[in-house]
């Protein structure tokens, strides 16, 4: 009784009871402390444990393939090598040991970079495997490796143009970020560059492009170049009617393996230019098909409707033709033998508001919309007024330029139907049309027998085509290039350019293909116009590359 | 009695639980330690598989091919596809043994002889 008097006594006096609250509560305080810490601690610690990978490859690229899965292009690991020279005592052995392991440094420069007191410099920003093992064996402190990824290209130069190379933005003895500076490794750059690749399942972009067609177009195009004298040449294949590009070459092309030296200064920067993408050129006679689409589409005349092919003046330009025509000729004739006189006369029926029209629907009058940059930034060159005058040229194609592409999708409408596309560098997985009709199916298919009978006519500018294995059907152009130093063009410079389609029976690829100043000498006299320099590669194209694509020769034609 | 049990057990059972939880500890460091050691070799099979993978393609570069099968010519005999390879299967039914045109064609094309019949 006596002793609980006495606890209660103790805890009873209000000082000692607002200290034993303020002790408990202190006590509170530190535990909370203490077991908040730990939960930070834990928490932190289990964080550093999932992003391991994360770390390992945040900055690994996605590869590049074509539609069967062919890489084209890929990130591998490789090494970068720096110097700390205040720990090389050899300094003068060790410079000339570096000569021998990189043939290109400057002994001078690098014994300079050793001896002027820095404490730090790059020796090379990636070493080869071989490099750097010939390095390591030097067995010098003072040597030191960092990690580097770069970009390889399997193939070298193929499709160099289309995938694009990259730079590196950023770099540090343990990482380096890569960035795409064109093709695809720029227009896909928000895709390609996603951290931590490893987690991603399909861990590639795949393009539309398939490798063994690639291939094939770039050998027979650089044969043809060669062969033609041509300084360029570019050639492109377009499903007609998902708009997947299957095969896109321009030449010359560069391999992006190899680093590239100052733009314009010790190597010709026109390698980088993709000539069937970003080059606009005046096209020549394939512009004419686009005159007599527009007038069958508003049932102007119809292919055997008879034209004046009489040459005229329009404001004293006399508008004539090279070859000799009846004083009037039918549509037929007029595209089957390729007359500027009745293609301006066409025109001239036709007239503004039609030309611009047609040139609209087909997409001739802005960009094409392709996911590279390249293409998006090309606009073609457009007449600066639409008189007379300028109709009746850009009816046959001079005083207005496009690119390849923008023929090659012109056509791919006229020829599908009459459907409009969007060229894609990427792999689509349906092979139907999507675009909304722009063209009236009848005015194709005469467009289609029109573009026929250029190779099937006797007289026909394409007639060399005629193969027993595929129908094909197209037309070529040759412009003149306009002199740089003086008014008027150049008669001995040609721009020569085919656009075709096949196979007709059922047309599934638009080809295009242009050379750059051809001149064929293989001939009585030489000749430059599109039907004895860049319709002879077509015919070769399409033989070699119409089995890769699964396109079944004409039945009973065959040997067989 | 009774309080002397139920101390013995509890104190037992502090003792078992702190054990287990110390094993489970322990386990769960072996295992962090092993998935980090796995995420490792993965990442680093990923690399080889990645630099082999490139490696094959660098292999099969077209201009290779090319030469190889002109080497190889006379072992392989291998011609780029043609459009003559294709052919309808009406003439592949239309006889049996070296009467066959379509096989007496591509044999002769195949290999520059052309059998007497």
């Amino acid at each position: 009784m006596k002793s609980s008097n006495k606890v209660k006594l103790f805890t009873e006096h209000p000082r000692t009871r607002s200290r034993l609250i303020l002790f408990s509560l202190m006590v509170l305080a530190g535990f909370s402390l203490i077991s908040g810490k730990i939960a930070f601690l834990a928490s932190k610690e289990n964080k550093k444990n999932i992003s391991y990978t994360e770390r390992e490859e945040i900055y690994s690229r996605l590869n590049i393939s074509d539609r069967n899965g062919n890489i084209l292009a890929t990130s591998l690991e490789g090494a970068s090598a720096y110097i700390r020279p205040d720990e090389i005592q050899k300094k003068s052995l060790i410079a000339q040991r570096l000569k021998g392991i990189f043939p290109d440094l400057n002994e001078a420069v690098l014994l300079n970079k050793l001896n002027d007191g820095r404490k730090f410099f790059w020796l090379k920003s990636i070493v080869s495997p071989r490099q750097e093992k010939a390095l390591f064996d030097l067995g010098q402190p003072g040597i030191y490796f960092g990690k580097r990824e770069y970009r390889f290209y399997p193939y070298g130069t193929l499709a160099s143009h289309v995938i694009g190379y990259t730079k590196v933005n950023e770099f540090d003895v343990n990482y380096a970020e890569i960035s795409g500076i064109s093709g695809v490794e720029r227009a896909f750059e928000n895709k390609l560059a996603i951290k931590n690749s490893s987690k991603v399942k399909n861990n590639s972009i795949h393009l539309s492009l398939d490798l063994p067609v690639q291939a094939e177009v770039e050998n027979v195009l650089k044969e043809w170049q060669k062969r033609m004298g041509a300084k360029a040449g570019g050639v492109v294949i377009m499903n007609i009617h998902n708009g997947e590009i299957v095969a896109l070459a321009s030449s010359p092309d560069f391999n992006a393996n190899k680093e590239r030296g100052v733009l314009g200064k010790d190597r010709d920067s026109s390698i980088y230019f993709n000539r069937v993408v970003q080059g606009v050129y005046e096209m020549g006679s394939t512009f004419k098909i686009f005159s007599v689409a527009q007038g069958l589409e508003k049932d102007l005349f119809t292919l055997d409707s008879l034209i004046d092919t009489r040459a005229f003046r329009i404001n004293s330009r006399k508008i004539e033709d090279k070859y000799k025509f009846n004083s009037e000729s039918s549509i037929y004739e007029i595209i089957v033998r390729s007359s500027n006189v009745g293609s301006a006369r066409l025109a001239l029926m036709v007239g503004e508001k039609g030309l611009k029209e047609i040139f609209s629907k087909l997409g001739l009058l802005e960009p094409v919309r392709l996911e590279l940059r390249e293409a998006n930034t090309t606009r073609p060159i457009l007449p600066k007024n639409w008189h007379d005058i300028t109709l009746a040229t850009v009816s046959y194609g001079y005083g207005m330029s496009v690119s390849l592409l923008h023929l090659a999708k012109a056509y791919a409408i006229l020829g599908n139907g009459g459907f409009d596309i969007e060229p894609t560098i990427l792999k689509k997985n349906h092979n139907s049309q999507s675009g909304s009709r722009v063209l009236k199916k009848t005015t194709s298919d005469e467009i289609l027998k029109l573009l026929e009978s250029v190779v099937t006519d006797q007289r026909g500018t394409a007639r060399i085509l005629g193969s027993k294995y595929y129908r094909i059907g197209g037309k070529t152009g040759t412009a003149e290039k306009i002199s740089l130093n003086k008014r008027g063009y150049q008669k001995d410079k040609v721009i020569a350019n085919f656009v075709g389609i096949f196979p007709l029976r059922d047309p599934k690829f638009v080809i295009a293909a242009f050379l750059d100043e051809p001149e064929n000498n293989f001939l009585q006299q030489p000749c430059r116009y599109a039907s004895c320099t860049v319709v002879p590669m077509i015919r070769k194209l399409i033989e070699r590359t119409g089995p890769l694509m699964n396109v079944i020769p004409r039945h009973g034609a065959t040997k067989f | 009695m009774l309080r002397f049990l139920l101390f013995g057990t509890l104190i037992g059972s502090t003792f078992a639980l702190g054990l287990w939880a110390y094993k489970i500890n322990y386990d769960s460091r072996a295992a962090d330690q092993r998935v980090k050691e796995l995420e490792k070799s993965i990442l680093s099979a990923n690399k080889h598989f990645k630099i082999l993978n490139a490696e094959w393609a660098h292999l099969n570069r077209p201009d290779r091919l090319r030469k190889l099968t002109e080497y190889y010519f006379s072992e392989l005999r291998l011609t780029p596809i043609n459009p003559d390879d294709f052919i309808s299967f009406s003439d592949i039914y239309r006889g049996q043994s070296s009467e066959n045109e379509s096989t007496a064609l591509v044999d002769k094309r195949l290999t520059g002889i052309t059998h007497e019949e």
